[in-house]
């Protein structure tokens, strides 16, 4: 597996971290305060991400199916970026 | 090191009426309130703050998740002081299922200590009995974390061997995770 290139939000210094350590604080190399690496750590975020997408659009199919194409757009749509906004504010 | 973290006893006591979040108070064995503890509410990822004082203005640790979905959940603890990450603690998902278990990682997130229940038969005892007898853990790096029989109000004795060598901020972090998290299936 590849390492992640990081910078210190301290210090900016740039280090090489394990994959593994996505989405964890680690100490920086240069000045020793942690700081967080960008990234998800947990596998199941990924395929949960993706699941969450697929019922958002699901949804939107069986609302059009019901009352139009507008709505499901409406539906479909609204569930997504709420799920979006949601992701961001993590 | 601040005097709190060489504190071979102390008990941490969850606050009773608190609406959002959870707080802890953490005291001496004199009875001696040492250290606080505010965990966030409407967080979706757990972020517990411990302080020096109660009124929350001297920070001593930092203790964040790094996931949303906490199956296999990691908390990196950090030392508030030094802005250093002292170590982590990730909770063993599957295994927990039965019977509760957590690895200690140091601050490079090698595997340094195990947490575990007391035994495989009083944890499935306490999983059919909605965990009416309290837990008892041990970290095989030189620490008891003891439950209190008391449905109302959590309380965990933390007693720390002379001779623990796991870093004493990663053990006290470790104590305020399983107050916080184990503690709170009981509420």
């Amino acid at each position: 597996m590849h390492d992640i290139l990081t910078s210190c939000e301290h210090c900016a210094h740039r280090f090489e971290v394990p994959r593994a350590a996505a989405g964890s604080l680690q100490n920086c190399p240069s000045c020793g305060k942690a700081t967080r690496v960008p990234g998800e750590s947990d596998p199941a975020w990924v395929p949960f991400q993706l699941i969450v997408a697929a019922l958002c659009v699901a949804a939107g199919v069986v609302a059009s199916l019901g009352s139009g194409p507008v709505a499901g757009f409406a539906v479909g749509g609204g569930l997504l970026a709420a799920a979006l906004l949601l992701r961001a504010a993590l | 090191m601040n005097p709190v973290f060489e504190l071979d006893r102390y008990t941490i006591r969850r606050k009773l009426l608190k609406v959002f979040g959870a707080s802890f108070q953490v005291f001496d064995p004199e009875g001696r309130q040492v250290a606080s503890c505010a965990q966030k509410a409407f967080k979706l990822k757990e972020d517990i703050r411990v302080f020096e004082d109660e009124e929350r203005t001297r920070p001593l640790l930092t203790i964040q998740a790094r996931q949303v979905i906490d199956f296999h959940a990691s908390y990196d603890i950090v030392d508030a002081v030094e802005g250093v990450k002292v170590g982590a603690a990730q909770r063993a998902g599957v295994k927990s299922i039965f019977r509760d278990h957590w690895h200690v990682l140091d601050a490079n997130d090698q595997p340094i200590a195990e947490v575990e229940e007391d035994s495989m038969g009083m944890a499935l005892v306490r999983r059919v009995l909605l965990n009416l007898i309290p837990q008892t853990f041990h970290l095989d790096g030189g620490a008891t974390f003891k439950q209190r029989f008391n449905p109302v109000i959590y309380k965990l004795d933390v007693s720390v061997d002379r001779d623990a060598t796991v870093d004493r901020r990663l053990l006290f972090g470790v104590a305020v995770l399983l107050a916080a998290i184990e503690g709170r299936q009981d509420s």
